[in-house]
């Protein structure tokens, strides 16, 4: 929970601090939010489907046993439908015209995903794959 | 711009605890969506396919 109050704490002061855009693309701070969501969690799918890469490759250097790559397996295939969930719920937010900030929706779905994706993390940073 | 997106990287270090060498792959990332010039709904529909093109991963026998 404290680690969502900060991400949200953290977004709501990007919004004070931004001002009016430059860019052609964002005209309001509901749409800057909504764009600087979907970057980062762009970002953030990019960086997560280069999870089996990795696990394959410690598998295949002997480095983790086939019970530990499958666990890793498991926790993986957890995060990746926790991340889904959260893409879904930007989708229903920004449909809605709303500020993804401010969705409860959103930022629960957010907080199950990045919970999943710190366990993965952890796991991972255990095995070595750091 | 340059503000929020440090601050949304910030945000995104913390939200993810990720190790130095994929926040800065994901810093990269961010990067080249902010100056893709992509409109908002063309970012939403990359993300949409990115998120669909995530498959579980089958376990070992």
């Amino acid at each position: 929970m404290k680690k969502l109050l900060i991400v949200l704490s953290l977004a709501i002061l990007s919004l004070n601090l931004t001002g009016c855009p430059s860019s052609t693309v964002a005209s309001t701070p509901t749409v800057q939010a909504q764009i600087a969501v979907t970057q980062t969690l762009n970002a953030l799918g990019v960086a997560l489907k280069a999870t089996p890469g990795i696990l394959d490759t410690l598998y295949t250097n002997g480095k983790i046993t086939k019970d530990t790559y499958n666990a890793a397996a498991n926790v993986y295939n957890q995060t990746i439908a926790s991340y889904k969930l959260a893409v879904s719920a930007l989708n229903t937010t920004v449909a809605a015209g709303q500020d993804p900030n401010t969705s409860t929706a959103y930022l629960s779905a957010l907080f199950n995903f990045t919970t999943n994706q710190d366990n993965l993390n952890n796991l991972i940073a255990a095995m070595g794959g750091k | 711009m340059e503000t929020t997106a440090a601050v949304t990287i910030a945000a995104l270090q913390l939200a993810a605890q990720l190790s130095p060498a994929a926040i800065q792959l994901v810093n990269g990332i961010i990067a080249s969506f902010q100056n893709s010039g992509l409109s908002e709904a063309d970012q939403l529909k990359a993300l949409n396919d990115l998120s669909e093109s995530l498959k579980p991963m089958e376990l070992k026998a």
